[in-house]
């Protein structure tokens, strides 16, 4: 494909709109109206009203929920994401340079879930404030303060990440794309000169460098971290959580990238411009990221079953009458023998449709795990006070908290949506500019 | 919550978690090729979704607040 018949393909959707496009504006502008009115009902009647989840304060019951498991799904999204980014940029993997781009603003959109979640799960907004303006004092004990900090670190190093890759770009097509957005490209390309250009790419290479070593700070650190430090919570405490959780999130990352790349490959007719080998790459690394996650499991189920401390086993023992937990084995292990088969026998198994599908399956199946996790780990509280607090707590999602959940990945959905129209989905080489 | 001490989070975070932001800041000013006016610029753009992201959520908490009973 010769360059300009490349720019003109990537450059399609900033300079034409169809008429699908915006019946799926519609779409996911009212799916934005419904979460909206939702979360209006929940700011005014309280979180415990409408969900049942209770507090360590006074209410008892189980505190943490599908928002908290959906903070730790959509984190796990987000790391995945920018890290192939950082990989095409560090380790000049350039076969995976087509879905760089795709896989940053996956993470941005991500990551402003994960944070949305938290705040839905404290319920008033302001209280994320009041969390920051006291951190030196709450990042002693609170883990809603750790989450805030490496959550904006994140977030801040993706965004500028992303800004300063455009900027190049944005100044060599700025005549092709639409004027409507012209104020935020003027901004994006502020004091831009052709001179700075070598020097920006040394500084997204050394942004790329950190991005990748946080990968393991964050989802393999901090997140499992939250969790794996509280010695009275026992499926939560110990030290192999780190390893498990960032396994599990990276293949939740990936089957998310790979959802998302399908659909742009499908929605522009790019099966040129992310080609089929792209998909069998990552359909590779799937496999063995899935894998590892049964690995880990298996573990976790065998520590509970053999000789456990009293509530490990009682802990592992509910979790193994658990239909939900047998719902995650069976994701896992179909996921994985398709994703075999279709490394095995390309030419029998392989297709594009059936790799979304199973993506889909590992996708749920890990935010499945991680409520889980989150959820038994409360029911068995091992230690005082949290024992005297609730004695027994139980817990299940309801509608409205699905309901707000399900409505951060339409908020991701029409994030993308706009993106599409406001910058290139796939990097283009500024120097190609004739 | 008063707290005497440094706990060891604090280490934690500031000695490990931001290791390889201070690393990469280093690579912005020590590495080839110079041009501190594109650093000062990669600083404007992390210290700019800072205050973006802190504003934001100022403006939400307050409007909620407003709207909310309690």
């Amino acid at each position: 494909m010769s360059t300009d018949v490349f720019e003109d393909r990537i450059l399609y959707p900033l300079e034409h709109t169809s008429k699908r496009y915006y019946a799926l504006l519609v779409i996911f502008l009212l799916g934005t109206v419904l979460f909206l009115i939702a979360w209006a009902y929940q700011l005014n009647a309280g979180v415990w009203a409408v969900t049942g989840i209770g507090d360590w304060g006074i209410s008892g019951g189980v505190p943490w929920g599908l928002y908290i498991g959906g903070f730790v799904w959509w984190v796990g999204l987000a790391h995945g994401g920018i890290a192939i980014s950082a990989a095409v940029r560090v380790i000049d993997i350039d076969r995976f340079a087509p879905i760089a781009r795709v896989s940053e603003v996956l993470t941005v959109l991500a990551l402003s879930m994960a944070a949305f979640n938290i705040v839905l799960s404290m319920g008033r907004p302001d209280r994320i404030f009041n969390t920051i303006l006291w951190w030196p004092a709450t990042v002693h004990h609170s883990p809603l303060a750790w989450d805030i900090a490496v959550i904006t670190l994140y977030l801040v190093l993706s965004l500028t990440y992303l800004c300063l890759s455009l900027r190049a770009e944005i100044a060599a097509f700025r005549d092709r794309l639409p004027t409507v957005f012209s104020p935020l490209y003027s901004v994006l390309t502020i004091g831009y000169s052709r001179s700075e250009d070598e020097k920006i790419e040394q500084i997204l290479w050394w942004l790329a460098v950190a991005i990748l070593a946080l990968v393991p700070l964050l989802s393999g650190g901090v997140v499992p971290w939250l969790f794996s430090l509280i010695a009275a919570q026992p499926a939560w405490y110990g030290s192999a959580a780190g390893a498990a959780m960032l396994t599990e999130s990276l293949t939740s990352a990936l089957a998310g990238v790979i959802i998302i790349t399908a659909i742009f490959r499908f929605a522009y007719d790019w099966g040129d411009v992310i080609e089929d080998r792209i998909f069998r790459d990552l359909a590779t690394v799937l496999a063995f990221l899935a894998l590892a996650t049964i690995w880990f499991t298996m573990h976790d189920i065998l520590t509970g079953v053999y000789t456990a401390p009293t509530n490990i086993g009682a802990l592992t023992g509910a979790m193994l009458e658990l239909p939900f937990f047998w719902l995650a084995v069976a994701g896992l292990v179909v996921s994985v023998v398709a994703l075999f088969l279709m490394i095995g026998w390309p030419d029998r198994f392989f297709s594009i449709p059936a790799l979304v599908a199973i993506s889909a399956i590992l996708s749920v199946t890990i935010l499945n795990k991680k409520v889980m996790f989150i959820v038994e780990g409360l029911m068995f509280p091992t230690a005082p006070p949290l024992t005297n607090l609730y004695p027994s707590g139980s817990y299940s999602p309801t509608l409205l908290e699905w309901w707000l959940f399900i409505g951060t990945i339409v908020l991701v959905g029409l994030g993308f949506l706009v993106a599409t129209k406001v910058i290139p989905m796939v990097e283009l080489d500024p120097e190609e500019v004739n | 919550m008063a707290h005497e001490t440094i706990h060891l989070g604090l280490y934690v975070i500031f000695g490990i978690i931001m290791l390889p932001v201070y690393v990469m800041i280093l690579g912005w000013l020590i590495g080839k090729p110079r041009n501190y006016r594109a650093v000062a610029m990669a600083f404007g753009y992390i210290v700019g979704f800072i205050i973006l992201i802190i504003a934001g959520l100022l403006v939400v908490g307050l409007v909620t607040s407003v709207l909310t009973p309690y």
